[in-house]
């Protein structure tokens, strides 16, 4: 669905990609992790087409992006990290981009409303952020396009939201959407995000399933430190420990914990999963 | 599909737009209504009834303005980069977006505007005869010089549509800077022509010791020009250079600007 290959963007003089390939597959939803700075916004802006690419080459179901042609327009929905909606009510708002998508759902968007408990006959601009921001959540989901890009989903929402978040987007995936989720909070997308991308300054050092990560990694718990580990994170009552698979026992993957190993030992890692 | 123009999602695209600022169309034309009412009271104080073609004069002002102010505040946030997404990212082509702006900006606005002050004018007119004498709705087509003033009402909004795709902040100054860069820059290639290219012919003006006086209403005078030695096709030459930068390349090139502008937008 997204081919991403030999990507090169800047911000004038200073440097985001440099040679980065990628690619999604429909049917699944990506976590897109990284480190302040390192780009999740701006790769979501690229295949989004709001930034242009500098060099390389991104298509998305056989589109350029920046062409921003219907055709494609029709098959994607991107929520910025602080989504603010226009002077309008919120159904209205619906109602009338509703008509641009051949898929939408009104239905569908009136229970997702009801879901988040969002009143729909309420203008954005009277609504707080996080209920703006579940209204756009709904209105995306609603449009049923292929590719939905959401940066910072859960930032703003509260606690009940953050799950219903959780359960409204694992519904609304299936075989032939894909939806990239940018976030830092992974605890609050744990066991929604499958594969797992981690961007890094010019490279991606990670685009795995959780699957194979569980695989290829181990995840544990121990009482003493593990100096020879990946990664040990003291916690509570012990040490949180990552370490190569040597038992192929599989283990529940830690993101947060995965993401720090894989930061620390960015060259062990491509070894791991290149082999 | 047809990604460039399909007159279905141009249509659909349209009632969008004017759904979502009619709001703000109606409250401007709201207030250039209410300000001819408001001169009611004004009259009735002063004493003196207000003449068909001061409100003529208001009328065309109204227009005018409104077609400057079209852009900035209906179109204000398209290069916004948070704001501005929205739009952009709403599947429907560059040729549409176009379309529907320059339809919201150039048509509706400005005649909801006109249609708005004279009706209030003649509801004044009918309601009090002796304060406000005549319907400028009659007088309207005498003065032969409206679509004169509409066609350059629409190349200084034209200049308006690109300059708020133009700047992000301070637009509305920005362009009005831009604009009288654009006139200095203009006259001065003119003095250039003359001072310059057309010294000789101009040294024999001096010579022929004649008087010439061009007023702003007789400068397409200055096309009918014949039989007056090089000064004649000098000046003829500097209309029709002074009437295709105007009314032809000005026009050209702030509409192939903005549609540039709206196509290659980044966020």
């Amino acid at each position: 669905m997204v081919t991403i290959e030999n990507l090169n963007f800047n911000y004038s003089k200073h440097p985001v990609f440099k040679d980065i390939s990628l690619n999604l597959e429909a049917g699944k939803i990506y976590g897109l992790l990284g480190q302040n700075g390192v780009g999740k916004t701006t790769l979501l802006k690229i295949m989004s087409g709001l930034l242009k690419l500098k060099s390389g080459n991104c298509k998305i179901m056989g589109y350029t992006p920046f062409e921003r042609k219907p055709g494609f327009l029709q098959e994607l929905f991107f929520i910025p990290e602080d989504f603010t909606g226009p002077d309008i009510v919120v159904n209205d708002f619906a109602r009338l981009r509703g008509e641009f998508y051949p898929r939408y759902d009104a239905n569908k968007f009136s229970r997702l409303m009801t879901d988040f408990d969002v009143n729909g006959n309420s203008k954005f601009t009277r609504l707080s952020f996080g209920q703006q921001k579940k209204a756009i959540i709904a209105f995306a989901l609603s449009t049923n396009t292929k590719l939905i890009l959401l940066d910072e989903p859960s930032n703003g929402l509260d606690i009940p939201s953050k799950s219903q978040l959780r359960k409204i987007i694992s519904q609304a995936s299936t075989d032939e959407s894909c939806i990239v989720i940018s976030t830092h909070q992974v605890r609050d997308l744990e066991n929604l995000i499958d594969p797992i991308i981690i961007l890094d300054r010019n490279a991606v050092l990670l685009n795995e399933s959780i699957e194979n990560i569980s695989q290829k990694l181990c995840f544990s718990f121990s009482n003493t430190p593990v100096n020879d580990a990946l990664y040990c994170e003291p916690t509570l009552g012990g040490y949180l420990v990552v370490d190569r698979n040597t038992t192929n026992e599989e283990s529940k993957v830690n993101i947060e914990a995965l993401f720090n190993a894989v930061l620390l030992n960015k060259q062990t890692i491509k070894q791991i999963f290149n082999s | 599909m047809n990604e460039i123009f399909s007159s279905n999602r141009f249509f659909k695209l349209l009632k969008k737009e004017v759904t979502e600022r009619a709001p703000m169309i109606i409250r401007i034309a709201g207030i250039f209504s209410l300000i001819l009412a408001g001169s009611l009271l004004n009259v009735i104080f002063d004493g003196g009834p207000l003449s068909i073609a001061s409100r003529n004069s208001y009328l065309l002002f109204a227009t005018f303005i409104t077609m400057v102010i079209a852009p900035f505040n209906l179109y204000k946030n398209y290069n916004h980069p948070k704001k501005g997404i929205d739009y952009v990212l709403l599947p429907a082509s560059v040729t549409e977006k176009f379309l529907s702006m320059l339809t919201n900006t150039v048509i509706i606005l400005p005649l909801i505007t006109f249609f708005s002050v004279l009706l209030t004018d003649t509801i004044l007119s009918t309601i009090s005869p002796s304060m406000f004498p005549g319907y400028l709705v009659s007088s309207l087509w005498s003065t032969g010089k409206l679509f004169e003033n509409v066609a350059e009402a629409l190349i200084f909004q034209q200049g308006c549509i690109l300059g708020n795709f133009l700047f992000k902040k301070n637009k509305i100054f920005k362009t009005m800077l831009s604009g009288a860069g654009l006139y200095v820059i203009l006259a001065l290639i003119i003095m250039l022509l003359f001072t310059v290219f057309f010294k000789e012919q101009l040294g024999d003006l001096n010579n022929m010791n004649m008087h010439i006086s061009i007023g702003c209403n007789s400068l397409s005078d200055l096309g009918k020009l014949e039989n007056t030695g090089g000064m004649g096709g000098l000046l003829k030459g500097l209309y029709y250079f002074v009437i295709i930068v105007f009314y032809v390349i000005f026009p050209a090139g702030f509409l192939t600007g903005t549609f540039y502008k709206m196509k290659t937008q980044q966020y």
